[in-house]
């Protein structure tokens, strides 16, 4: 059963960090370190686990993650949290741009919607696939595949005219996929 | 012989040289790599809790637990008073996969009645999964290897 395990970043924060090796949850996701000019996601930072509990000086990067799930992200051991002094430049990119917001203009001059979320493959490396993007005057999000042709300017994303027949509106097909995964986990296949 | 947590709670346990039973089954405690059963907390003799190491119980049987005698029943340690708390009990721990998926709950623990090593654990009251997918046990979760894709 190959299903892509698609989610929101946005649905990140707020979940556990758990490790494999001890079955100890050691943080909690914070917040998302993406770089929205090279659409890349670079990993998280944390807070301490328990209710008011403030935030952790340590980083998670994307390349220490070895599972992002619907109820956890996994890793090896507390060893693979980062101290932020040694993430350096990827906690505060120096070229930071806002991709929240942006108007997504096509390149024949369409105006698709405006960026509200990041979408993130979780099987293998965790990396960013794709915006979710909402039009004014439509209550449905649209999905858009993130290629290297697109450029962003922190208030317009422009893409490839030719990305528009890949523009998908199948959400339902993602809560769908997770149900069918869950399962799947359960029974070992 | 198979035995299962569930099963074996509120079992006697009898000394063997006093042939006196010192506590019922209330508890157990596993390590951290979920492959064994470490210890068994007794209950029934006061309110500490008391625990005896595997290695002293001579026989785990389907109708009483014998152990060398009542003075192998000992105090917890730290990570032990845990378990003893309720933080690391296998029993109703939640199930994570490696891949971040919270599959149920621990239900009952198979194990080995003659060297205490676990076979397998129910997750839910329906599934069995075997202890060659069992990676950890600590106080959050019990951390089961993800099925590898067909």
């Amino acid at each position: 059963m190959a299903v892509k395990a698609l989610m929101r970043a946005g649905d990140v924060p707020g979940l556990p960090v758990v490790c494999i090796d001890s079955g100890e949850d050691v943080a909690e996701i914070r917040d998302v370190i993406y770089d929205g000019a090279e659409h890349k996601l670079h990993g998280f930072t944390l807070n301490k686990r328990g209710l008011l509990a403030g935030r952790l000086k340590q980083v998670l990067l994307i390349e220490n993650c070895t599972a992002i799930g619907a109820d956890a992200v996994m890793i090896n051991t507390v060893a693979n949290l980062t101290a932020q002094e040694e993430a350096g430049d990827v906690v505060s990119p120096k070229n930071a741009v806002h991709v929240i917001g942006n108007r997504v203009m096509s390149a024949n001059g369409s105006d698709l919607g405006e960026i509200i979320g990041v979408v993130i493959e979780t099987d293998g490396e965790p990396s960013a696939v794709g915006y979710e993007v909402k039009k004014a005057d439509s209550k449905e999000t649209r999905f858009i595949p993130i290629t290297e042709q697109m450029t962003i300017s922190g208030e317009n994303l422009l893409v490839p005219a030719e990305l528009e027949p890949f523009i998908t509106n199948d959400l339902a097909g993602f809560g769908a996929s997770v149900a069918t995964y869950r399962s799947g986990q359960l029974r070992g296949e | 012989m198979s035995q299962s947590f569930r099963a074996a709670d509120g079992r006697k346990v009898i000394a063997k040289t006093t042939a006196e039973e010192i506590g019922k089954v209330k508890s157990f405690v596993v390590d951290t790599t979920a492959s064994h059963v470490t210890a068994i907390q007794i209950g029934g003799r006061g309110g500490k809790a008391e625990l005896v190491d595997w290695a002293n119980v001579n026989a785990f049987g389907d109708d009483a637990v014998i152990v060398e005698g009542a003075d192998v029943a000992r105090a917890p340690d730290e990570r032990e008073k845990e378990a003893v708390k309720g933080d690391i009990r296998a029993r109703g721990t939640r199930v994570l996969t490696t891949a971040g998926y919270d599959v149920g709950k621990v239900h009952d623990v198979m194990f080995d009645g003659g060297t205490g090593e676990i076979v397998g654990m129910m997750v839910g009251k329906k599934t069995l999964v075997p202890a060659d997918r069992m990676r950890s046990l600590g106080s959050y979760a019990l951390i089961i290897d993800a099925p590898t894709e067909a």
